[in-house]
């Protein structure tokens, strides 16, 4: 019975995601370029890894996307804030859901026009602002090395917002109202009720968007194609875009598979530490 | 779960099995019967009916005369079109194109949109050795065409399009700042011109001049000479030379002096040099000759002042002006067509009168620029803003760099060296940390991929 | 709940407060509709004229709906693609998240960890091998493969079945005791139950699958089954993007997203579990 219920899942996810897999891992030993045909693969033992170790631009991607991971609990706690401030504080609640979801469903390009727009180098209401505060250079965000990374974070975190608050306004409306009456009957504050109710009742939601946001997070590809092409000299590279163009610019799918399989593997283990660690903290 | 694990396992060899099978031979799409009449060059009696298959990024629409024509003069030939691309992109059409040959597509003829594309294909032996074809028909390619596309000596694709480089100005500015238009001049006068025409602050200024984030960009005084005119060309490296001081240099005074657009504002903006040169915020342009058409306007940028040429600039007083690379379609027959002489007649058909048809740029020696100037205006929006004196002049005192066809890992290398380059400009690292660690990279790539 | 017959300060602070931050977050849309009423030239002009000073909203947006590209076919194409994606997903993972929290079955558990590992593929490793596999099974060009592509998400089976986890089980017990079968409890209480979380992922679904670009570039090839988001790349030529049609398209795009987005929010309010959770 409970075969009858996952089966369909099941049978997709083995179709489209893990005959991929296998099919990237067994060509990982090779260095095949997927346009000249199946009878032409050679296969090449280890050397793609070795390979891959000695790759500066894949480290720095490997690096990259570690530190663009602070993006996702930084945005889910002011997700959090958002929801909790939406979901009953404010007046036109149905309204700022929509507004602040906007980002996410607006046109990609139109999102980075704004960004770019905003954070402009020389002109830009920010690099202004911060000129008239007495910084003298101020970053040149999208062009500077050491900026260009945290500003595809923050505009991450911008976009993917609306996602984590509309899931968390859901996990809010799940906690029955009579614990907060009942709290408040027992006399407890508002710091104390979001401490003993919300928090631990919304674990399972935090839970979820944690290990969804790190891997959505760590899987990215498009934002950082449409905004920076993985520069200022490879200082906003992540695997999937140096997988990308391996693949799909220099035709080594061998490589390519390559990345993929450390990728999965990475991502395995940072999954694996959490969802074994949820049993000290996720309450269901 | 272990028994499901494996018969997981055997259902996905079983699968990949098929595929094995699938990608080498299995015919996807029905092919129509041709009867290829391969070995005899010029068949006298025309045979049954061939289906060419040919695929390009251009929209059908564009294709459509240019097919239209080729049949009604060769009879026998049927064209089966295939768009790569709906809107003309290059790239993406690439893309589909790799995708297309990957899952068995039948595919007789294919188009290439530079001597990167052609070289990366030719390598991975996509491609068809035309050599054969060419001496039965009797040609001499260098006396046919400009470019000689030949790959170690095996010839895999003709030259469909010539791209040259040179400089497009803005003359009202010209006027404006009391210059003529310039028929033989240096970088170092370049950078001059752009520093008078220099003019405004603030976000209303008028930049001298725009670079591109294209790698020849890095590589400007490099691509304007006959010989070693890349990275690596004839087995060496071409770092440490001379020529890429002197384009990284020049970059530099652009930028510090502020005659040119910031970098930054270029990257972080993702600036387009079209909208910079006909939104005139820059005044001068170094591009190549697909311009000329633009010239005259376009729906999306229609002209507003009038649009001066003046040929490459030389790295130094007594070298000639005017010498560039050449760039350009390739036009070539996949390896594994069944039709190959037919297709052979297409491309040479395509890259000489078809050129001339379509009104484009030609590598074909016999093209008459005069033609092909006077074909321009007339199709141009604005034909009184493209200023004829000038053009015929770039175009008739042009000169060729030999082809020199880059090995099938350039884009690697050019990766390679923009991220160090964008460093430089950026200030964050000097001339030589840059020159150095640029050759020790390349000479890693050229090492790995021997 | 309470009413308050006067206006609570601290709450109009706060909305006004929100609001003011709630600017920013607009200003894409903002700039979409700015730069879908004027021409390509003053599009990129800095700094940016948010309100325009030349007016051709009539030609761009009677090019985008009248002019070359079959703007109406792609439209309803992209209804067609994502209303049957967000169904098979919605349908597909709630069963799922059913069958891996409420049915007790051998390998549950490791059956859930190999779905949730599939999730750490990106989907552009996937390209290339699915390419192949759909050209073999005739999927390539269809919308069907479309749809089968994107209803199988891991994302939605995972957030399902989180939710579905936190509803008391005693509640499945008592209706198993009543005679239910499986099936029915899916149908009749779980559903209903699980109406602000199936209502959130649908709406994400709908519009993840809506705003779909690679996907249906790399697998539709016939310009009549293009999406829309393929359809507006047509405004494009060899010089690049035409951005004022491009957003006019865009804000077209954009109302079935909104309309899809309140009427979804309405369930998940309206949603709300009574007493079904934790006791």
């Amino acid at each position: 019975m409970g075969l009858l219920f996952v089966g369909p899942m099941l049978l997709g996810v083995i179709v489209f995601l893990l005959m991929p897999l296998i099919f990237s891992f067994i060509l990982s030993f090779s260095n095949w370029s997927f346009v000249t045909g199946f009878d032409r693969i050679t296969f090449n033992g280890l050397d793609n890894y070795r390979q891959l170790l000695g790759d500066e631009v894949f480290g720095k991607s490997v690096v990259n996307n570690f530190v663009m991971l602070l993006a996702v609990p930084i945005g889910m706690a002011i997700a959090l804030v958002l929801a909790i401030l939406i979901n009953s504080r404010v007046y036109a609640s149905g309204a700022f859901k929509v507004i602040y979801f906007m980002p996410q469903i607006s046109s990609v390009v139109a999102v980075a026009v704004v960004w770019q727009v905003l954070f402009h180098p020389s002109f830009g209401p920010v690099n202004s602002f911060l000129m008239n505060l007495g910084v003298d250079n101020p970053p040149r965000w999208l062009a500077d090395t050491t900026f260009a990374l945290p500003s595809v974070m923050m505009l991450m975190i911008w976009i993917d917002l609306g996602v984590a608050l509309i899931i968390y306004i859901a996990g809010l409306k799940n906690i029955p109202a009579d614990l907060y009456e009942a709290a408040r009957i027992d006399g407890a504050s508002t710091f104390v009720q979001f401490r003993s109710i919300t928090l631990p009742l919304l674990t399972p939601t935090t839970f979820f968007l944690l290990i969804t946001g790190f891997m959505g997070n760590f899987k990215s590809f498009a934002l950082i194609k449409v905004l920076t092409d993985g520069g200022p000299a490879n200082s906003t590279s992540v695997i999937v875009y140096d997988m990308y163009q391996t693949a799909f610019t220099e035709l080594q799918t061998g490589y390519a598979s390559a990345m993929v399989v450390v990728l999965f593997v990475i991502l395995l283990a940072i999954t694996a530490v959490q969802w074994f660690g949820q049993k000290y903290w996720v309450k269901y | 779960m272990k028994k499901k694990l494996g018969s997981v396992l055997v259902g996905m060899s079983l699968l990949a099995g098929l595929m094995a099978g699938c990608g080498s031979t299995t015919d996807n799409n029905p092919a129509p019967s041709p009867t290829p009449s391969e070995g005899n060059g010029n068949g006298a009696t025309p045979v049954e009916e061939v289906a060419l298959r040919v695929a390009h990024w251009l929209p059908s629409s564009e294709m459509a005369p240019i097919i239209d024509a080729y049949e009604k003069s060769h009879a026998g030939v049927k064209i089966d079109y295939v768009e790569l691309s709906d809107s003309g992109d290059s790239v993406a059409g690439m893309q589909k194109l790799d995708l297309l040959v990957a899952s068995g597509e039948k595919l007789d003829v294919t188009f290439m949109p530079g001597a990167t594309d052609y070289s990366q294909r030719a390598g991975l032996g996509l491609l068809a050795s035309l050599n054969e074809m060419i001496a039965a028909e009797g040609i001499d390619l260098n006396g046919t065409y400009l470019l000689d596309p030949s790959i170690d000596g095996t010839v895999y694709a003709l030259p469909d399009t010539l791209e040259n480089y040179f400089v497009l100005l803005n003359k009202d500015m010209l006027d404006a700042a009391g210059l003529e238009v310039p028929t033989d001049w240096t970088w170092d006068e370049y950078l001059d011109y752009a520093q008078k025409l220099t003019t405004g602050t603030g976000a209303a200024k008028v930049y001298g001049t725009y670079f591109h984030t294209w790698p020849m960009y890095w590589q400007l005084a490099q691509i304007n000479q006959m010989k070693a005119n890349n990275l690596y060309t004839d087995g060496k490296l071409n770092v440490d030379s001379p020529e890429i001081r002197l384009s990284l240099e020049l970059r530099s005074k652009g930028e510090k002096a502020g005659i040119a657009t910031p970098y930054a504002d270029t990257i972080s903006q993702k600036l387009a040099y079209r909208s910079e040169f006909f939104s005139k915020r820059a005044a001068m342009i170094v591009t190549g000759n697909w311009m000329i058409k633009e010239a005259g306007g376009s729906e999306q940028f229609p002209a507003s002042f009038t649009t001066a040429f003046a040929p490459m600039p030389s790295n130094g007083e007594g070298q000639p002006s005017g010498v560039s690379i050449a760039n350009g379609n390739f036009a070539a027959i996949l390896d594994k067509s069944a039709n190959k002489q037919a297709a052979y007649d297409f491309i040479r058909w395509h890259s000489t009168e078809g050129g001339e048809l379509k009104n484009v740029y030609t590598a074909w020696k016999e093209q008459d620029a005069d033609q092909y100037i006077s074909g321009v205006k007339s199709h141009a929006l604005s034909p009184d803003l493209i200023d004829e004196a000038s053009l015929t002049y770039v175009m008739k005192h042009f000169q060729a760099a030999p082809l020199n066809v880059p090995p099938a890992y350039q884009s690697q290398l050019e990766q390679a060296y923009t991220a160090q380059t964008e460093l430089f400009i950026l200030g964050q690292q000097d001339l030589e940390t840059t020159i150095a660690k640029t050759a020790t990279e390349v000479q890693a790539i050229v090492d790995a991929n021997q | 709940m309470l009413l308050f017959k006067r206006i609570d300060w601290l709450k109009a602070l706060t909305t006004v407060l929100m609001a003011a931050v709630g600017i920013i977050f607009l200003l894409p849309f903002v700039w979409m509709v700015s730069a879908s009423l004027k021409p390509e030239t003053e599009v990129f002009n800095y700094p940016v004229e948010w309100i325009p000073t030349s007016w051709r909203a009539g030609f761009n947006y009677s090019s985008v709906w009248f002019g070359q590209a079959n703007f109406g076919l792609y439209y309803w194409n992209s209804v067609k693609v994502a209303l049957l994606t967000t169904g098979l997903s919605v349908l597909v993972s709630s069963m799922a998240a059913y069958g891996f929290t409420k049915i007790r079955f051998k390998g549950r558990n490791g059956m859930f960890l190999l779905v949730l590992a599939t999730y750490m593929i990106p989907v552009e490793a996937t390209l290339v091998p699915l390419f192949i596999l759909f050209r073999l099974l005739g999927l390539y060009d269809t919308h069907t493969g479309l749809v089968l592509l994107g209803g199988f998400s891991v994302l939605g089976t995972f957030l399902l079945r989180q939710f579905f986890a936190s509803v008391s089980d005693e509640f499945i017990e008592s209706a198993q005791i009543d005679g239910a079968g499986h099936i029915r409890i899916f149908a009749s209480i779980m559903l209903p139950l699980a109406r602000p979380a199936i209502a959130t992922y649908a709406i994400l679904r709908f519009i993840w699958t809506w705003n779909d670009f690679q996907t249906p570039f790399i697998f539709l090839s016939d310009k009549a089954r293009f999406t829309l988001q393929l359809g507006m790349n047509a405004f494009a030529d060899r010089n690049g993007a035409f951005y004022s049609l491009i957003m006019a398209a865009s804000v077209s795009a954009i109302v079935p997203l909104l309309i899809v987005f309140i009427l979804g929010q309405k369930h998940v309010i309206e949603g709300i579990s009574v007493g079904g959770v934790k006791g």
